[in-house]
C-alpha cells in the first residue's frame, strides 16, 4: 500500500494516478484499487462532457454526464501496470469509458525546474467563476476541445456578501483538459481571450505535464510528436493540500503569512476502501476533505509544506498532506501564491 | 453503458419490488380484479419509462434553474427585494400544484362549504411563499436551522391547541400536497443555489438543505389559521371515485388529458420564472437556455407518463389490496403489509431519487444516497405501519403520534451536524410524494373502507401527515449513528497519527 506520505521519499519517482469515470462507476474501480492494495482514494464529483462529441446526444442535451474523479498516489513503476489493467478492464480504450493518467509529482525540496516530456499530452486546468461554467463548457466544445471534466469549488479570496456583512467565499469551478501538447498554446490563448484573463477575479489557468495515459480519442489531426530531449522550464508549482473537511479556511489562515494570498477549495471526500468498515451499523463512512489548491513559487510551495507538516486540525483521520504538480505554463496569475 | 441508460436501469431496480409484492399479494392472499391488475401492471410500465425521463429533464432543467433563481435572488442587496422574490417564488411554485387544488376540493366537500377551496389554495401558497422567504432569510442572518424549526414547531403547537383534531390532518397533508414533483426539485434547488452564495467559513454546505422542509410548514400554518378562524368542523362526506372502464389500457390513457393539463400547469410558473430572472439578470448563452427548455420538454414527457401510470394503474389497486387485506380480518397482517408498503414506495418517489442524489453532489460522495435512501424507507415503513394502527385502534388519535413525533424531532435536531437536520427536514416533503399520495394513501382508504368503525375521510387524511413526519426522524437517527461512527472513526484516526508520529512530508 502507498501511501502519499511516502510520496517525499526520493528512491522513487511517484505519481498521482487520476481515474475519470462516469458517475456511479467509482465504486468498481475502488474494487480494483482494493485489489492492488490500497485501503484509500481521494475523490472528486464532477460534470463532464464527452470526450468524443456526440452529434445525437449533444441535439438531445445529453452530452452532459456526471463524472467521478479518482486520485491515487503510486509509485511510477506500478501506475504504469496499472493503467495497463484498467486499461484492459475497463475498456477505457473505447470512446466514453473513461480515462486515467498520471502527473508526475514534484519532489519537495528540491524541486526540479526542468521536466523532460513524456507523453505529448497536458493537462490544463483552469479555475473560472462558477456562473461562468456553462459559457466555458460550451465555448470549448464549439472551439473543437473535447473531453472537459469539471468540479464545483469555491475560493478563499473572499468577497463581502452584501447583505450578510460577513465574508463569504465565491463559487468557482475547477475544469480539467487533456489535450496535446501541440493544442496547448491555441487552448490558452481562446480561454484567456474570451474570459479575460489578464483581468482581475475572473480565473487562472495552470498546464501541467501527464507522463502517461490512457483512454483519451485521439484525433488523427492532431500534432503528438514531441522532443524527448527538450526539457521543459517549470515555472511553477501547483500545491494540492488535503486537509479535513472545514479546516481549508484554518489551513489558509495559517499559510497566508508566508505570503498566499488566494486559494480554491474543493470538497472532497477520502474513500474507504476496506471491505468492513467498522460501526454502529454496516454504513461505510467515508471521511470527507477540503482539497486546496494554491499556485505557489517552488519556494513558497516548499514553505506552505512544510508549515503544513506541522498543523494538526480538528476531526483529522489522517495527518494533513500536500503534494505538489509542477506547472509548465500559468494564465491570469497577478499575485504570488495567486491560485484563486 | 451510457448514463442514460444506467438511469433507466437504476429506476428499474427501485420499481420493482412494489410490482413485485402485489403481483406476489395477489397469487396469494389479496387477488385482484383482473382489469385492476392489468390497469396496474400498465401503469408500472407507464412509470419504468415515465420516471427515467422525468429525473433526467428534472437533472438538466428544474434543478439548474432553482439553483440560478436563487443565487441570483440571494445577490442582490436589498433585503425587501429579496423576501418579495422568494414570496412570489413560493407563491408561484405552490399555486400551480395540482395536489393541493384535489385537497382543497375535498376539503371544501367535508366542510360542507365550510371552508372555500380557493381560498384554501390561495392560503397555502402564500404560506409557502411566506417561509421560502422565512428560510432566505434564515440563509442570509445564518440562523441554525435547528433553531428556526423549533420557533416554526412551536407556533404550529399553538395554532393547534386552538383547532379541531381533523383540521390538524387536513393541515399536515395540505403540507404533503404542496411538494409536488416539480416544487420538490425546485425547492431543493433552491437551497444549493443559496449555499453556493453564502459559502464561508464553518459555514460549508449547511445551507444546502432545509428550504424544502420550512416551506412546507408554511401551508400547515396556513390552514390552522384558516381553521381557527371559520369555526366549523367536518360534517360532510367525500365520494372516493370508483374505478370505471372495462378496457384496462384506455382506462389507463383516461387519465392522459387531465395529467398532461396539470403538469402544464405545475411546470409552466417554474418556466415563466426562468425567463423573467434569465431577462433580468440572468442572461444565459443561446445553448443554456436550449438545453434548459429540451429539459423541460424532457420533465413535462416524464411527468406525464409517470403520473399516467399512478393515477390510472395505482390508485385502484392500492384500495383494492388494502379492502382485501383488511377483509382477511388478520390485523396483523394489514400492519405488517402496511410496513412493507411503505419501503417499497420510497424508492419508487422520483422526488427521493432527486434528493439523494442532490445529498451525494453536496458532500461529495461522502453521505451515500442509498443510506439516507434506507433510512426514508424505514421511516415511511414505520409511517405507514401506525396508520393502519390508527385504523385498527379507534382510541389512537392522530395527535398521539404527531405531538410526540414532533417533539422528538426538535429534540434529535439539537445533536446531529447541520447538514443531516437540513436533509431531515427535507425528507418530510419528499416522502410525502406523489407515490404516498396514489399507492400509500389508497391502501390505508381501502382498509378503512372494510372497518366498520373507521372513517375513510378522517382517517385517510392523517396518513400523510404522518409520512412526512416519521421519516424526519429516521433521518435524524442515520444523522446521530453518522455523528457516533465518525467519532469513533476519529478518535481511533488520532490514535493512530499519534504512533506513526511526525513524518516529513
Amino acid at each position: 500500500m502507498i501511501n502519499y506520505s511516502e510520496l517525499s521519499s526520493h528512491d522513487d519517482t511517484y505519481c498521482i494516478l487520476g481515474i475519470i469515470v462516469n458517475r456511479g462507476q467509482g465504486k468498481k474501480i475502488f474494487q480494483f484499487a482494493r485489489r492492488i492494495g490500497f485501503s484509500k482514494a481521494n475523490c472528486l464529483l464532477g460534470e463532464g462532457r464527452s470526450s468524443r462529441s456526440n452529434r445525437i446526444l449533444e441535439f438531445l442535451a445529453l452530452d452532459e454526464v456526471d463524472k467521478e474523479v479518482i486520485l491515487l498516489g503510486v509509485k511510477s513503476q506500478q501506475g504504469q501496470e496499472m493503467l495497463s489493467k484498467l486499461e484492459k478492464e475497463f475498456n477505457f480504450d473505447k470512446p466514453n469509458k473513461g480515462i486515467a493518467f498520471m502527473m508526475p509529482v514534484s519532489y519537495p525540496g528540491t524541486f526540479d525546474r526542468e521536466y523532460v516530456p513524456e507523453s505529448p499530452y497536458v493537462n490544463v486546468m483552469i479555475i473560472l467563476n462558477e456562473n461562468v461554467a456553462d459559457d466555458f463548457g460550451n465555448f470549448v466544445q464549439e472551439h473543437g476541445f473535447s473531453g472537459l471534466t469539471m468540479i464545483k469549488a469555491r475560493g478563499a479570496a473572499s468577497i463581502i456578501h452584501p447583505l450578510m456583512g460577513i465574508q463569504v467565499e465565491s463559487a468557482k469551478v475547477v475544469a480539467m483538459m487533456i489535450v496535446p501538447r501541440s493544442k496547448m498554446e491555441h487552448l490558452i490563448y481562446l480561454v484567456s481571450q474570451r474570459f479575460n484573463l489578464a483581468t482581475e477575479n475572473t480565473g487562472v489557468l495552470a498546464g501541467q505535464p501527464i507522463s502517461r495515459l490512457v483512454g483519451i480519442v485521439q484525433d488523427e489531426k492532431d500534432d503528438l510528436s514531441m522532443n524527448p530531449s527538450a526539457p521543459e522550464p517549470i515555472i511553477k508549482q501547483m500545491v494540492v493540500a488535503l486537509v479535513p473537511h472545514g479546516s481549508a479556511e484554518e489551513y489558509l489562515h495559517n499559510v497566508k503569512k508566508l505570503g498566499v494570498s488566494g486559494s480554491t477549495i474543493i470538497h472532497s471526500r477520502l474513500a474507504n476502501l476496506s471491505p468492513n468498515s467498522e460501526g454502529l451499523l454496516p454504513i461505510g463512512i467515508d471521511a470527507e476533505e477540503d482539497m486546496v489548491i494554491t499556485l505557489a513559487s517552488h519556494e513558497l510551495a516548499s514553505k506552505i509544506r512544510h508549515e503544513l507538516s506541522r498543523q494538526t486540525f480538528e476531526n483529522q483521520v489522517e495527518k494533513p498532506y500536500a503534494f505538489s504538480f509542477p506547472v509548465i505554463r500559468t494564465e491570469g496569475i497577478r499575485a504570488e501564491g495567486f491560485g484563486e | 453503458m451510457h448514463p442514460v441508460l444506467e438511469k433507466f436501469k437504476e429506476i428499474f431496480i427501485s420499481v420493482i419490488p412494489i410490482v413485485a409484492i402485489v403481483l406476489l399479494l395477489h397469487f396469494t392472499i389479496a387477488p385482484l380484479e383482473q382489469v385492476v391488475l392489468a390497469k396496474f401492471l400498465i401503469g408500472a410500465l407507464f412509470i419504468l419509462l415515465g420516471m427515467p425521463i422525468f429525473l433526467i429533464g428534472v437533472d438538466i432543467s428544474i434543478t439548474p434553474i432553482g439553483e440560478r433563481i436563487s443565487s441570483s435572488l440571494l445577490s442582490i442587496s436589498r433585503l425587501w427585494k429579496i423576501l418579495l422574490g422568494g414570496l412570489v417564488i413560493g407563491f408561484l411554485v405552490t399555486v400551480a400544484e395540482p395536489d393541493l387544488h384535489i385537497l382543497g376540493r375535498q376539503v371544501t366537500e367535508v366542510t360542507a362549504g365550510g371552508i372555500n377551496s380557493g381560498l384554501l389554495v390561495m392560503l397555502v401558497s402564500m404560506g409557502v411563499g411566506l417561509l421560502v422567504a422565512v428560510a432566505l432569510v434564515r440563509v442570509l442572518k445564518i440562523i441554525p436551522l435547528n433553531k428556526l424549526m423549533t420557533i416554526i414547531y412551536i407556533i404550529i403547537f399553538i395554532l393547534a391547541f386552538f383547532s379541531d383534531s381533523e383540521f390538524l390532518a387536513i393541515a399536515f397533508d395540505a403540507a404533503g400536497s404542496t411538494t409536488g414533483s416539480i416544487s420538490v426539485p425546485f425547492l431543493l434547488a433552491l437551497s444549493v443555489g443559496a449555499s453556493n452564495l453564502t459559502r464561508s467559513k464553518g459555514n460549508e454546505e449547511t445551507d444546502s438543505f432545509g428550504m424544502l422542509g420550512i416551506a412546507s410548514t408554511g401551508a400547515i400554518i396556513a390552514v390552522l389559521l384558516q381553521g381557527a378562524f371559520s369555526n366549523t368542523g367536518l360534517t360532510g362526506t367525500l365520494d372516493l371515485d370508483a374505478s370505471v372502464g372495462e378496457n384496462a389500457f384506455a382506462s389507463v390513457l383516461s387519465q392522459v388529458v387531465t395529467v398532461s393539463f396539470e403538469s402544464f400547469l405545475s411546470l409552466a410558473p417554474v418556466l415563466v420564472l426562468f425567463f423573467v430572472v434569465n431577462f433580468l439578470r440572468l442572461k444565459e448563452s443561446k445553448k443554456t437556455i436550449r438545453t434548459i427548455i429540451i429539459g423541460t420538454v424532457y420533465t413535462y414527457v416524464g411527468l406525464v407518463l409517470f403520473l399516467t401510470g399512478v393515477n390510472g394503474g395505482f390508485i385502484d389497486a392500492s384500495r383494492q389490496v388494502g379492502f382485501q387485506l383488511a377483509s382477511l380480518e388478520m390485523e396483523w397482517v394489514l400492519v405488517l403489509m402496511g410496513v412493507v408498503f411503505g419501503i417499497v414506495t420510497i424508492p419508487a418517489e422520483p422526488s427521493v431519487h432527486v434528493l439523494t442524489n442532490q445529498i451525494e453532489n453536496e458532500t461529495a460522495g461522502a453521505i451515500k444516497g442509498n443510506t439516507v435512501l434506507v433510512a426514508l424507507s424505514l421511516g415511511v415503513g414505520l409511517a405507514v405501519g401506525l396508520s393502519m394502527l390508527r385504523i385498527l385502534i379507534p382510541g389512537l388519535q392522530l395527535w398521539h403520534i404527531l405531538l410526540p413525533g414532533m417533539i422528538l424531532v426538535i429534540f434529535l435536531s439539537y445533536f446531529i451536524s447541520d447538514i443531516f437536520v437540513g436533509i431531515a427536514y427535507d425528507s418530510g416533503g419528499v416522502a410525502a410524494g406523489t407515490m404516498t399520495a396514489t399507492f400509500l394513501l389508497p391502501y390505508a382508504q381501502g382498509a378503512a373502507e372494510y372497518m366498520p368503525n373507521a372513517n375513510v375521510v378522517t382517517d385517510g387524511f392523517g396518513v400523510i401527515a404522518i409520512v412526512a413526519l416519521i421519516p424526519l426522524l429516521t433521518v435524524e437517527l442515520l444523522g446521530f449513528i453518522y455523528k457516533l461512527t465518525i467519532r469513533r472513526q476519529n478518535k481511533k484516526a488520532a490514535k493512530q497519527i499519534q504512533t506513526i508520529g511526525e513524518s516529513d512530508l
